[in-house]
């Protein structure tokens, strides 16, 4: 199961490092390969129910975090859960703040990208796992996409930081890998990108991945490479570590960056690597519980960033609203200023 | 501040570019014409920023306001404006335009700004609000070029092309445009022309444009224009033209691209092969085009070119289906060795089947010709693994014989390891083996493998299999075209048509999925109306209408491109999916559009259906009313007529709503239609209340029992009893199952007067609720309390309802098909079981079942379970309760119908008593409150027919009355008075019994007189409620008395209680009251007369009841306090006991 998903919004514990200690460690390393490798040049950003709140003036802040770690480009997990949607929907229940236009706005005014997401089911995880309900599923959701990049296109088009879409559903490499669900996810992933390149032909379009230490990084890369032999119109495959919720090790990682890369260019795609920024700490597969997560050490998140530097030009965080802002939690803010301090001190030039 | 011009902040282009060097993308292009692909870089007529237009003579709107208020009004809005500026010149455009909104709001009237800020409004993309600004100046200055310019300009952003050539090209000749507006307006003009394929318009607004006909980009453009009217040789004239005067190697590039296509489309392979030449000159890397260049040697047949042109791709940048063509190419020419070296590393990369088969076929092939022919035969199996077609099978076959044949002959040459070679290569066959063992026959040795399909190009191939598809859908055999579209498709024949030939043998096949599939791969490749149309309409099929509608929306930009029909076809349908999605409104919004193509019936129809949903009956009624009826054939006349009906009902005019329920029936004389109009006449009293059109549905349909029945109740609420106790009857003769109607009959019977009719039905009634009570409380298989985790487990929501249905308890039964519903509530099969008609029937007995009966089962869950467990708890004992009480009161019927003795007895006590007379009777319990006393019997006599006519009563009665003797029980002997009379209940519903009875003297203090009575009670909650625990009980009693002609004494008693009923085993009720009472007397010369108040309690047992009838006998204590407000009486305890049988 994706990180992304159901991801609690209560964010506690402490940033175990100091940003002494990191200046500490960075002193140590070449400027040329920590200005390279160090940076981290989009965020997700995962609307949940209390952003229907958030005031202009709270996005703006956000957004300026977003200028101060450099972030150039975005991705937007999702623009309607479940019923609800966070733009005026026809559709779907719509919010009382327009914050898709709030934050199509502020990336253009930041020439900030925007990826943006379509829809997402809260039940994914529990229907795709059953069999009698997968293609069930699958058949809904397409029409939710449909529903929902027809509402939006006229909405977030008008704005240059539109960049293209997120696929919300996120490939793990254990539900789609019989022959029968492997056909209906490229039947789905073939519909959905067609249909948004006929709305949008210019949009670049992408969708995210992981996996699991059961299955090898040779049965990952032969996985993926048949999926973009079928579905010709994904642009970005966004490749989750997985290392704050343990399903990778940053032993292991290199070898399933590679097999993703290898796959990936042999079809031309691009491969964007997804840093963890949290640790989590409760919630399957850690513990029982809801899952919770507290901000990961800095010297995690560099070793993290250092091998999908290899791999991807672009490493997207997830991601900064939660883990890594002045706006959000005093873990975040104080992870916030740690890298601030990093990214000062070894002169990070990340644009 | 406010005259700072805009100039050069935003820099928009109002041409599209198209200026991509891949081949690919161009070809994409190809459905266009080569108008748009000729379109470069527009250096020329780029639009400058809109801020270098000049500005009209008039800059400010005229406004009232006198200079002093002018100069505040711009004081107050100065800053907005000025921070508008400064957040333009630092890029924040969406914070300038809202400084700019909030400036107008304050300064409306400068139009220079307002010019500014559509520009940063268009900057923005918010082509609303640049429509909304640039009417304000349009409404200000009809004729404002620029506003003009920038309607035309969102119309393009928003992809109406037609509408923005259309707005543009008049700016052309517009007096009062100026030079700059007219130039952006003709370039935009130009490249819309282009794009709607418009191109002698294209060429106006071509001549338009000033002074720019030797720039590059002018001639690109003039050049489409050519092309695109089919004047070849000009066109080619003026691209040689740009091709002197680019100065970039991409505008080069660009115009041999451009005439690249346009010798392609014209035929002209070599002219083509020129122009890619001098492409690759400029980029000798670019794969694309080298790619292309070998595949135009190759169509030109110079193979040897193609290959070499191949081999000019270095070997890292060398793709898969690169190598595939090469090894074709090298096999052709027969160099098997890299031609292996190729195939081999087709065979291992591609994920193609097709090319994975072609792939190992070359490679067997290659081996053939090296004279590997173990290694053949390994590529050969290779390639049947991967297709089970004849080539693989025959070329196998051919290898395996020739390794035979090898074998053989080393055989025949004393080979030391004959045997087992023979047996490892034939070993299933071993007599074949033995007789090549022994055979003579001789095949030359080493003969490379050259079947058939060595010798032919890929090319070839593909048009065999396409072939072949189209061969089969000749012989109708869908099945084997499509196959061979895969083959033809996997072969490279990768194109629109073999995937849209591949969709159209689904379609016929009724496999909408692929047919989707192919309709989806061929938009993909090429996304011209037409394929978004074959998508759309392959969504509808497989049922996915947001999907559908999505692709019909994409079809809108070109609807002017389509025909009239199509256009107004793809409104309908679109008006069809908008009202499956329950999305009236829009269903309405592009069904009146697709009136502008014509009106049909039909799409009346439905617009008036769509309206009616989108709760706009007036407009609905407005649109069907238009329909000329005459016009429809018989089906939908009945659909028009029955909605119009509806309309009208809903609307309130019943007189119009009948009118069209007659029409109805006229189109369709049936039963049934008659029966609807005769209810609706009946509801409504219109015309004879609905007798005609029951008796003819009746008449029509005479064995059915609910027209019977119907017709009953109109006869019996017309007071015409015996017609409606007639057809009762025929309708249970018809129907015996019709429950409630035993009970309607025996009520009829009653009114009527024919008390013994009616208690012979009230008694069949009485057994038929016994019966189902019965069924009811049977013991059923067991509660399936299991339901909710079977629902949570995924099961069929139907499944485990015919479980539920088959196994539960009656209530269980209901609230478990309640849940199902809940969990899946468009499936109607929830209510079909017959468990649970069975429970629903169970459950509600009498009227809740009529009820029941009238709105169907959905309606009956929703009435008796409503929306939770809670409330459905609720209901079902609200349903018990009512049909215990239905019960309850036919067997109270049975017992008044059948009364004919009574006899009453009373005592009371009093505490204090200053009086012997101070106690009255209870009330309402036999009538004596007038005459005070504190004990009486009465014996009551009701006589057969007159006794008792539907709830009239008449009885005559005799009775004793007594005081008793102070602070004692015992009869005091000379009070005793003794009275014969007679009573009649005139009122059916109302308790008031009037009666005359003759008083005569027993005791001594006793009198002869006559007494003229009248008594009244009304109760609530005075009979017992069965299986109720408790009710609210009140009672009013009075009793008005005038003796005459000895006394002359008019006397009146009253009493009030207020109490709750407690219920024991509905045979013991307590009932804690407080009460009221008082007792006039004229003339009093005693001062008799009292009023007090108290409180106490009832405890009454009933007894004496039968199957059919309601307890007969009661024995009552009645102890109360009662406090004296008359001076001259005590306060004190009364006790009172009386007994009826």
């Amino acid at each position: 199961m994706g990180f992304l998903h159901g991801r609690s919004q209560r964010w506690v514990g402490a940033l175990l490092l100091t940003a002494a200690m990191y200046n500490g460690q960075a002193q140590g390393a070449p400027i040329t390969s920590v200005a390279t490798s160090g940076c981290l040049q989009g965020t997700f950003i995962q609307l949940v129910e209390a952003n229907r709140q958030w005031t202009k003036d709270q996005w703006a802040a956000l957004f300026d975090d977003f200028e101060k770690l450099r972030i150039r480009s975005v991705v937007l997990q999702w623009s309607v859960i479940d019923n609800e949607a966070f733009y005026a929907s026809r559709r779907f229940k719509a919010s009382a703040n327009p914050v898709v236009d709030w934050i199509m706005a502020l990336a253009q005014d930041r020439q900030i990208d925007v990826m943006v997401g379509l829809s997402h089911q809260s039940n994914h995880w529990t229907r795709i796992t059953q069999a009698n309900e997968r293609q069930a599923y699958l058949k809904e959701q397409i029409e939710r996409v449909a529903v929902t990049a027809g509402e939006l296109t006229p909405v977030v088009t008008k704005y240059q930081s539109f960049k293209g879409w997120y696929i919300s559903e996120e490939i793990d490499d254990q539900n789609w890998v019989g022959d029968d669900q492997n056909d209906a996810m490229q039947s789905y992933l073939f519909q959905t990108t067609t249909l948004l390149r006929g709305l949008t032909p210019k949009a670049v379009l992408g969708v995210s991945a992981f996996a699991n230490k059961t299955t090898t990084p040779g049965d990952l890369g032969m996985f993926w490479h048949h999926m973009l032999a079928k579905v010709k119109g994904l642009d970005i495959i966004y490749f989750q570590d997985g290392i704050g919720v343990h399903k990778l090790t940053l032993e292991l990682l290199p070898d399933y960056y590679a097999a993703m890369h290898k796959a990936l260019s042999t079809h031309k795609r691009e491969l964007r690597p997804v840093v963890e920024l949290f640790e989590q700490t409760s919630g399957d597969p850690v513990a029982t519980g809801e899952f919770k997560a507290v901000p990961a050490t800095l010297e995690r998140v560099q070793k993290q960033l250092q091998v999908a530097s290899k791999y991807g030009v672009q490493r997207i965080a997830f991601s900064v609203p939660e883990y890594l802002s002045m706006q959000t939690t005093p873990d975040a803010a104080t992870a916030f200023k740690a890298y601030r301090a990093y990214m000062e001190q070894n002169k990070l030039a990340c644009r | 501040m406010k005259n700072k011009p805009v100039v050069q902040l935003l820099g928009y282009r109002a041409y599209p570019r198209a200026q991509s060097s891949d081949p690919a993308v161009w070809g994409r292009c190809a459905a266009l014409g080569l108008a748009l692909a000729t379109i470069g870089p527009n250096a020329a007529a780029d639009t400058q920023a809109l801020g270098s237009l000049t500005l009209p003579l008039k800059s400010r709107m005229q406004n009232s306001d006198n200079w002093l208020l002018s100069q505040l009004r711009q004081f107050r809005a100065y800053p907005y404006l000025d921070r508008a500026y400064k957040r333009v010149n630092t890029g924040k455009l969406s914070e300038a335009a809202d400084e700019f909104k909030a400036y107008f709001e304050v300064e409306p009237d400068d139009i220079f700004s307002r010019v500014a800020y559509l520009n940063v409004l268009y900057k923005l993309q918010r082509y609303d609000d640049v429509s909304r600004q640039a009417d304000i100046l349009t409404a200000f200055d009809p004729d404002n070029a620029q506003a003009r310019l920038f309607q035309g300009l969102v119309l393009q952003a928003k992809n109406k092309q037609v509408a923005a050539l259309d707005t543009l090209l008049p700016l052309l000749g517009q007096a009062n445009a100026d030079a700059k507006t007219r130039e952006v307006a003709a370039a935009t003009a130009v490249d819309l022309a282009l794009a709607t394929r418009r191109y002698d318009d294209a060429q106006k607004a071509l001549s338009a444009l000033p002074q720019r006909r030797q720039e590059y980009a002018h001639l690109m453009r003039q050049g489409a224009a050519f092309a695109g009217q089919g004047k070849w040789t000009e066109s080619a004239a003026v691209y040689e033209q740009a091709l002197t005067v680019a100065r970039t190697t991409q505008e080069k590039r660009l115009v041999r691209e451009t005439l690249f296509y346009q010798e392609k489309q014209n035929g002209n392979i070599s002219g083509a092969i020129d122009q890619v030449k001098a492409i690759l000159d400029m980029e000798p890397a670019n794969l694309e085009w080298l790619r292309t260049l070998a595949m135009l040697h190759y169509l030109s047949e110079d193979r040897g070119a193609a290959l070499a042109v191949m081999d000019r791709i270095p070997a890292g940048r060398l793709q898969t289906q690169d190598a595939f063509f090469r090894a074709n190419l090298l096999l052709d020419k027969r160099d098997y060795t890299r031609a292996r070296q190729d195939y081999a590393r087709v065979a291992e990369e591609t994920t193609e089947r097709d090319m994975k088969f072609r792939a190992l076929m070359g490679l067997g092939y290659a081996y053939s010709g090296l004279e590997q022919t173990k290694d053949a035969r390994d590529a050969f199996e290779r390639a049947s693994a991967v297709q089970q077609v004849p080539e693989a099978s025959k070329a196998l076959a051919t290898v395996t014989k020739m390794l035979k044949m090898a074998t053989f002959d080393t055989l025949k040459r004393g080979g030391p390891s004959h045997d087992v070679q023979i047996t490892d290569l034939d070993s299933d066959q071993p007599v074949r083996a033995r007789r090549l063992r022994s055979s003579q026959a001789s095949v030359p040795k080493k003969t490379p493998v050259r079947p058939v399909a060595l010798s032919k190009s890929p090319l070839q191939l593909q048009q065999e299999s396409l072939q072949q598809g189209y061969d089969a859908i000749s012989r109708q055999n869908d099945e084997a075209a499509i196959q061979a579209f895969e083959d033809a498709v996997g072969r490279g024949a990768d194109t629109v048509q073999t995937h849209l030939d591949m969709a159209f043998a689904y379609n016929r096949l009724k496999n909408w999925d692929r047919a989707r599939d192919s309709f989806l791969h061929a938009f993909s490749l090429d996304s011209n109306p037409q394929n978004r149309l074959y998508v759309a309409r392959s969504y509808v099929a497989t049922g996915q209408p947001d999907l559908a509608l999505q692709y019909f929306q994409l079809v809108q930009p070109d609807l002017p491109y389509l025909s009239q029909d199509e256009q107004k076809a793809i409104l309908i349908e679109m008006g069809y999916l908008y009202a499956k999605k329950e999305d009236f409104e829009m269903a309405v919004s592009v069904w009146k559009a697709s009136m502008a193509y014509g009106v049909d019936t039909l799409t009346l129809l439905s617009l008036g259906y769509a309206l009616e949903m989108a709760k706009r009956d007036i407009d609905a009624v407005g649109v069907l009313e238009k329909i000329d009826a005459t016009a429809l054939d018989q089906t939908k006349q009945l659909r028009l007529f029955n909605q119009l009906s509806q309309l009208y009902e809903k609307t309130g005019n019943a007189a119009q709503a009948h009118n069209y329920m007659l029409k109805a029936a006229a189109v369709e004389p049936a039963a049934i239609k008659y029966y609807q109009v005769g209810l609706y006449e009946q509801k409504h009293h219109i015309s004879d209340n609905g007798a005609g059109n029951l008796q003819k549905a009746l008449e029509m349909d005479p064995e059915n029992a609910i027209y019977a029945e119907q017709l009953g109740y109109h006869f019996k609420s017309n007071k015409e009893y015996h017609k409606a106790a007639s057809l009762f009857e025929r309708a249970i003769e018809k129907n015996p199952n019709r429950h409630g109607l035993y009970q309607d009959l025996a009520y009829t019977y009653k009114q009527m007067g024919d008390n013994e009719q009616a208690v012979k039905w009230f008694k069949r009634s009485i057994d038929i609720k016994y019966e189902e009570q019965r069924v009811a409380g049977r013991s059923r298989k067991g509660v399936p309390a299991d339901y909710q985790a079977r629902l949570s487990d995924g099961e069929p929501t139907t499944q485990i309802l015919y479980a539920v249905a088959d196994s539960a308890r009656p209530a269980d039964v209901v609230e478990g098909v309640h849940d199902l519903s809940m969990a899946s509530p468009d499936n109607a099969d929830h209510f079909a079981p017959v468990g649970y008609h069975e429970a629903v029937s169970d459950l509600s007995l009498g009227h809740p079942m009529q009820e029941a009966m009238t709105f169907g089962p959905t309606q009956v869950v929703q009435a008796t379970l409503g929306e939770d467990a809670a409330k459905a708890q609720e209901d079902i004992t609200s349903i018990k309760h009512g049909q215990d009480e239905e019960l309850y009161r036919m067997r109270q019927e049975v017992r008044e119908l059948n009364r004919r003795f009574q006899f009453n007895l009373y005592q009371a006590y009093r505490s204090k008593s200053q009086q012997q007379n101070v106690a009255s009777t209870p009330p309402g319990f036999f009538n004596s409150g007038a005459i005070p006393s504190q004990g009486g019997a009465e014996l009551i006599y009701q006589p057969p027919g007159i006794g008792y006519q539907d709830g009239k009563i008449f009885q005559v009665f005799a009775r004793g009355l007594w005081s008793n003797k102070p602070d004692s029980l015992r009869i005091a002997d000379e009070s005793v008075q003794g009275s014969v009379g007679a009573r009649y209940k005139p009122f059916k519903t109302q308790d008031l019994f009037v009666s005359i009875e003759r008083l005569f003297k027993i005791g001594s203090q006793a009198q002869n007189d006559w007494l003229a009575r009248a008594s009244y009670a009304w109760t609530q909650g005075y009979d017992i409620r069965p299986n109720e625990s408790s009710w609210n009980q009140t009672l009013f009693y009075g009793d008005l008395g005038y003796f005459f002609p000895n006394s002359g004494i008019t006397a009146l008693y009253s009493e009030v209680r207020q109490g709750r009923t407690f219920n024991y085993a509905n045979q013991f009720t307590v009932t804690p009251h407080v009460m009221a009472a008082g007792r006039v007397q004229r003339p009093d010369p005693d001062k008799s007369s009292y009023a007090e108040v108290g409180a106490g309690i009832a405890v009454k047992y009933r007894f004496n009841e039968n199957r059919y009838e309601a307890e007969r006998s009661s024995a009552e204590v009645v102890l109360q306090y009662r406090h004296s407000l008359s001076e001259r009486r005590n306060s004190g305890w009364v006790a009172t006991a009386a007994i009826s049988f």
